[in-house]
């Protein structure tokens, strides 16, 4: 049976839901892996002010290159 | 303590509604040209630009916010008819930027809220979780079959190199096998999806998917695409492949905006 994703609780208590929401709200700034850790790249897609970057397939879809996974914490 | 303006997401007008948002601040809402975004006030040691960079790869810190980010997006989705959220650190200096963002981006924010109203955003992955034994490919592959049939016949010498021939295509069979699965559980829940959105694999992750998608859907079908995810799980079942699904999310992935700062 498929998982549904319900509603999200604590965040320590279910780590994949929250890698799966990272993944969602930093959109290609994060990556799930097989081992449950985060990598978080080009976090520099992160803006402040103005210059706001809003989460959007259309930017994805103008990008080639999928994000490079790095930082990997040990 | 200075404080900044982050903004949670665009609506059509504010919700009469109470909610708490980052650090348990109400979310309020800043109006403009007829567009409404909730937002709530963050201090600025956290959330400007060089301590946010910083403090953002740190699960720690950034789990309670992005919780506290999705459960007010979550609340906005279920009561509004359509939303734009938006990535998580979105910060304005103060109300007036706000506007300006909704004057500025409207003509673009008022046809994403379009796109997405009276949808959702689902997450679908498959995995493939054991290879499938060498039989299940043979069945499934008209060339494999060919050449075990060409090595019965064949002398002892050539049935000899035949065999090394049969192990390197078994191998791109299951390659090709397995390409086609992904292809054809994106192309069926494509039939109910309003928009689709192929994610970027991993290349470095234990645990690689075959096929991970974003899919837009109607709120109006879900059921009928819950029942697909359990039909394609049911026609490639475990312990060989398994489906994940994850939703519904305020359509994070086909809300936004394009990029059009320099």
């Amino acid at each position: 049976m498929p998982e549904r994703f319900v509603s999200l609780s604590a965040p320590t208590t279910d780590e994949l839901s929250l890698l799966e929401l990272a993944d969602r709200l930093l959109n290609r700034g994060v990556v799930l892996t097989g081992e449950a850790t985060i990598s978080v790249a080009g976090v520099d897609l992160i803006y402040l002010g103005l210059n706001v970057v809003l989460t959007a397939v259309e930017n994805l879809r103008g990008t080639r290159e999928p994000a490079p996974a790095r930082d990997h914490p040990s | 303590m200075t404080s900044l303006v982050y903004i949670y997401a665009v609506l059509p007008r504010p919700i009469a509604t109470e909610i708490r948002g980052i650090n348990a601040q109400p979310v309020r809402w800043v109006v403009n040209d007829g567009l409404a975004a909730a937002v709530s006030d963050v201090p600025a040691e956290d959330f400007d630009e060089v301590p946010l960079n910083e403090k953002v790869r740190d699960m720690s810190w950034l789990g309670p916010r992005a919780v506290a980010h999705q459960d007010v997006n979550a609340r906005l989705h279920e009561q509004g008819e359509a939303i734009v959220p938006l990535a998580f650190g979105t910060v304005f200096r103060d109300d007036e930027r706000v506007k300006h963002l909704l004057h500025e981006q409207r003509p673009a924010l008022v046809e994403r809220l379009e796109a997405v109203r009276d949808r959702a955003e689902w997450v679908v992955s498959l995995h493939l979780l054991h290879e499938p034994d060498a039989e299940s490919v043979a069945t499934a592959s008209p060339a494999l079959q060919a050449l075990r049939k060409e090595i019965a016949i064949s002398t002892p010498g050539r049935a000899h190199l035949l065999q090394r021939r049969l192990a390197d295509l078994e191998r791109d069979e299951r390659r090709r096998l397995q390409a086609e699965v992904g292809e054809q559980v994106v192309a069926r829940l494509r039939e109910i999806a309003s928009d689709v959105y192929l994610e970027p694999l991993p290349s470095d992750t234990v645990e690689r998917p075959l096929v991970r998608a974003s899919l837009l859907v109607a709120r109006a079908d879900e059921a009928r695409f819950i029942e697909e995810v359990e039909r394609l799980q049911a026609d490639w079942p475990e312990p060989v492949y398994r489906l994940r699904l994850s939703g519904p999310w305020p359509p994070y992935r086909f809300g936004g905006l394009k990029a059009d700062h320099a």
